[in-house]
């Protein structure tokens, strides 16, 4: 323990005394104190808050991570270019102790940073934090999509409308086609009648009047702006909806009295003159008051210290292994090709009629957006920005995952790589 | 003059020689490569975004190029104290420092060759499967032989220059550095006579992209000379960010739609622009290698 | 009955073979080496450049393995824990954190060394004392000459009370007054009983210095012996093993 402390100290000290944590803690303030003079919003104070948290805080991000890349490939493979890291190494410490004190000092650094821009945040922003709350974002009960493709799987094959070349597929990929479809998946509202959604409210508050919403967006197949009518209503709360499609609408639930719904059931009673799409897994949500902004604040700082926590012990990974230049290369491609990965995937779900560089690129992409799933499904930012709750059982996943399984497991690997780069 | 030459070509040398190099150079290759052909991305227009693909890689990969070359080349002679041998000849200073900048610009000139070379191959793939598709009315594709030569400039250097050092002992990534650039360079010659010259339209707004590259290099070179290689590197990222402004004139992609180009006249006016700022940052580096102690 | 002093670093037919990416051996650097250092004794390995002496120091500080053979430290292998908290190493050059300041440098190693922190401090200072740099405690190594920087890479390779101290080249760079000091210094540590693994170039240091030497040329022992038993200078007994000058590529010219 007490090497790791001493390491963990001279890996700070290094950051600071050359500087480099200075120049990196001013430059993001000084972004985030740009950003709303730099960045024209909607004219709105709102619009200016959401501005102010997604790209001041985001633009922080980006240079957080690169800074702290920049430093992590450099931590070994610097060290060992100076002959430095052999001192070290034939002292009565492991190698993994070496490679983790490493991760944690600059993993620490950089969520300090960030912690300074979070704390720069609201006065960026230039909105009261007192009294402002975020929502839960709850959506129904439902099977999971992959269930549901699963569930779905063998009537699929069997339905003459399948096409052969589908029905050839391999099966990973005929799942991946039905899950994507149940995420899509469209439920007709039929005029006169009434579509149920399940909700559950594990760990938050019952719902009361006025304080919880129902966030739809109702489509039709006909018109993109038609009109709206019908009711909601969830237990004894209910609202009128009289609207136009292809919105996304907000509706307070609010007690008016009537015959009491379902406890944990949202109706909705389509009064209108045609029929309405609604796609449950997407179009239907209820807001449920959460806690304070602050507390949102911190647990979007937990989110993003994760990653860049797992960041800097890829960094580290790679500085055992290459040298500095060629580490921080690798990174950044690395970094990159995560980054657009999911939306290829997203769009293109299956391979069918595609050439064979297609087929190549596809899979290239659908196993990075796999290996780096940790990283880039976080984005706490936008669910910041619109006062959504940043759940705390996501961000003890994410603390799990990217702070201790996968850098002690990287802080291995390089520890198992140090002693046969020496041979070089 | 012969001692500056010598440094020059050193330092050239040493630019090629290391595996950021190659891997920038082969990276921008790559992407030149392969963002046309993934039917995906192309969004049924393979030669726009051979194009887009081709001054993204050079400005993009470029930057990188320069950048880190110049630091690296500047930063060790300093560090390693190799630059006080050379100085007890009868080397100058300032001398010393333009040889160095002019060595990482002859290094730059490779890549952008081999850069420019691959993209020649690849515009006129885009163009020859255009022509395709219009005579079988079915989706534009770059032609195969074309994509063909890009991959070969890409892994055909790698297997070779693995080949000369297991039996010949010949370096690496110099070699395979060179070879790369050669068949890139000789794929878009045969390319242009295949399509008769008209591929020869990106040349221009190549030599635009590398203006900028150019002065980040002269940039990073005299930085180099004053302040470590993150310090040097930030202040090579601040000059980026204070040409992106500019950025439009020198990257002319829609100039190139429908079959259009760059006047000629347009290419001098940028690249005069640029002078200026690449003898400004060079101007520095003298000073600074003048006064360094 | 006499007891023969443990061995305490111990190599067994040890070979050290580099070889390039396609693994074709280009250098043999160590070749069927075998040598013992006993408890207490200042051992040197000598030989000119090239001859294996600090491939051998690497690989019995466990920085580099053996091609073949065996190396042992206080029985045990050379990257275990266990082994290296007995050790205390001052490479070739000193290899120090320049934005550390001396008391910095010693207090890091001593944690490394996991010394609580009061005996860290208390270390620190007495080290320092030792190698007269309490004055310049506090600034950073960056700033000192090669000799203070060498004098605090020394004190950081005691600073853990190692039971075997491993020098390379420990006078190099060092003017004579510092070189005498650094010899005076290696002979108390030995009479404490601390085991000395020394490399030299310096002939007329290590004959001061060692009890028993070994010699090298690419990268075979040549000869061993007490320093005591050799009946004629190391210098003469070292060219007489190794080559005389007329061996060198130098002679032609010298020669005239």
């Amino acid at each position: 323990m007490r090497a790791f402390l001493d390491i963990f100290l001279l890996e700070l000290r290094a950051l600071s005394r050359s500087w480099s944590l200075a120049m990196l803690s001013a430059a993001s303030a000084a972004w985030m104190l740009a950003v709303p003079r730099l960045v024209v919003g909607d004219g709105t104070a709102e619009g200016m808050r959401e501005v102010c948290l997604r790209y001041g805080l985001g633009g922080v991000m980006a240079l957080v991570t690169v800074s702290m890349l920049a430093a992590a490939t450099g931590s070994l493979a610097r060290e060992r270019a100076a002959k430095r890291l052999q001192l070290t190494m034939v002292r009565p410490v492991r190698y993994f102790t070496i490679a983790a004190a490493k991760i944690a000092a600059l993993a620490s650094a950089g969520a300090a940073v960030l912690a300074l821009a979070c704390a720069l945040a609201p006065f960026a922003a230039g909105t009261a934090v007192e009294g402002r709350r975020c929502v839960h974002v709850l959506h129904p009960v439902m099977p999971s999509p992959a269930e549901e493709a699963k569930a779905m799987y063998a009537e699929y094959m069997k339905s003459p409308d399948t096409p052969e070349a589908v029905k050839k597929a391999r099966r990973s990929t005929v799942l991946r086609i039905l899950e994507t479809r149940a995420w899509d998946r469209y439920e007709t509202v039929r005029t006169n009648s009434t579509a149920r959604w399940r909700f559950r409210f594990d760990g938050v508050e019952a719902p009361r009047s006025g304080e919880v919403s129902a966030r739809l967006k109702f489509s039709n197949t006909y018109n993109a702006r038609q009109d709206v009518s019908g009711e909601l209503r969830l237990g004894a709360l209910s609202a009128v909806v009289s609207n136009l499609t292809q919105a996304v609408l907000v509706f307070p639930l609010a007690d008016r009295g009537g015959d009491a719904g379902e406890e944990g059931v949202l109706t909705f009673r389509n009064d209108g003159k045609d029929a309405l799409m609604m796609r449950p897994r997407r179009d239907v949500e209820l807001l449920v008051p959460a806690d304070s902004f602050v507390w949102n604040l911190l647990r979007s700082w937990a989110e993003m210290a994760a990653v860049v926590t797992l960041v800097v012990a890829f960094g580290v990974f790679l500085s055992a292994a290459l040298g500095r230049p060629v580490a921080l290369f690798t990174a950044i491609v690395f970094l990159l090709v995560s980054e657009m990965s999911p939306s290829v995937v997203e769009q293109y779900p299956d391979e069918f009629g595609a050439t064979l560089s297609d087929r190549i690129g596809l899979m290239v992409a659908r196993t990075v957006a796999d290996a780096t799933h940790p990283v880039s499904s976080l984005t706490p930012l936008e669910r910041l920005s619109r006062d959504e709750c940043v759940e705390p059982r996501e961000v003890a996943r994410a603390v799990a995952v990217n702070v201790v399984a996968l850098p002690i497991l990287l802080a291995f690997l390089a520890a198992f790589i140090l002693p046969r780069k020496q041979e070089e | 003059m012969k001692p500056y030459v010598s440094i020059t070509l050193a330092t050239a040398l040493e630019v090629a020689s290391s595996p950021l190099s190659l891997l920038v150079m082969l990276a921008a290759m790559a992407l030149e490569v392969f963002a046309p052909v993934f039917h995906y991305h192309q969004f049924g227009d393979p030669t726009r975004m051979a194009r887009d693909a081709a001054l993204s890689a050079l400005l993009t990969c470029g930057a990188v190029f320069a950048v880190f070359g110049a630091i690296r080349a500047v930063r060790r002679e300093i560090e390693t104290g190799t630059q006080e041998m050379a100085l007890a000849h009868a080397v100058a200073r300032g001398g010393f420092f333009l040889a160095k900048a002019a060595g990482v610009a002859v290094a730059f000139a490779v890549f952008a060759a081999a850069v420019a070379g691959t993209a020649v191959t690849m515009f006129t793939g885009a163009a020859i499967g255009g022509a395709i598709a219009e005579q079988t009315a079915q989706l534009a594709r770059v032609y195969g032989p074309c994509v063909a030569v890009g991959v070969a400039a890409i892994v055909l250097p790698l297997a070779l220059a693995a080949a000369l050092n297991r039996f010949f002992r010949f370096r690496f990534v110099l070699t395979a550095f060179f070879i790369a650039a050669g068949v890139s360079v000789a794929g878009g010659a045969v390319s242009a006579a295949l399509s008769g010259g008209d591929c020869l339209r990106l040349v221009p707004a190549a030599v635009l992209v590398a203006c900028p590259a150019l002065v980040l290099l002269s940039a990073a070179a005299a930085f180099a000379v004053r302040f470590r290689a993150n310090a040097a590197a930030a202040l090579s990222g601040v000059v980026l960010a204070a040409m992106l402004p500019a950025m439009d004139v020198y990257y002319r992609a829609e100039s190139l739609s429908r079959g259009g180009s760059i006047p000629l006249g347009d290419v001098a006016l940028a690249v005069a622009a640029a002078l200026p700022a690449v003898a400004g940052f060079l101007i520095f580096g003298i000073h600074f290698s003048l006064n360094r102690e | 009955m006499t007891m023969e002093p443990e061995i305490v670093v111990s190599l067994n037919g040890v070979s050290k073979t580099f070889r390039d990416f396609w693994l074709r051996p280009t250098v043999v650097a160590v070749d069927a080496l075998s040598l013992g250092v006993r408890r207490g004794e200042v051992f040197g390995l000598l030989g000119p450049n090239g001859s294996g002496k600090s491939t051998t120091i690497k690989m019995i500080l466990g920085l580099l393995s053996p091609s073949a053979g065996q190396v042992r430290l206080f029985g045990l292998g050379p990257r275990s824990v266990a082994a290296r908290r007995r050790l205390g190493y001052l490479p070739e050059l000193s290899y120090l954190h320049p934005f550390l300041t001396a008391a910095e440098t010693l207090r890091y190693y001593a944690g490394l060394c996991s010394l609580p922190r009061r005996e860290a401090a208390r270390r620190t200072r007495e080290l320092l004392a030792m190698v007269g740099l309490e004055d310049v405690a506090n600034r950073p190594v960056g700033g000192f000459s090669k000799g203070m920087a060498r004098r605090v890479a020394l004190a950081s390779a005691l600073v853990g009370r190692p039971e075997l101290l491993v020098l390379d080249e420990p006078t190099s760079g060092l003017d004579p007054i510092s070189t005498k000091e650094v010899k005076t210094l290696v002979k108390a540590l030995a009479r404490g009983g601390m085991t000395v693994l020394t490399t030299s170039h310096m002939l007329a240091d290590a004959e001061d210095i060692c009890d028993r030497v070994m010699i090298l040329n690419h990268g075979k022992s040549v000869a061993e012996g007490r320093v005591a038993e050799l009946g004629t200078s190391l210098e003469e007994f070292f060219l007489a093993k190794v080559g005389d000058v007329q061996d060198f590529a130098l002679a032609p010219f010298l020669k005239g």
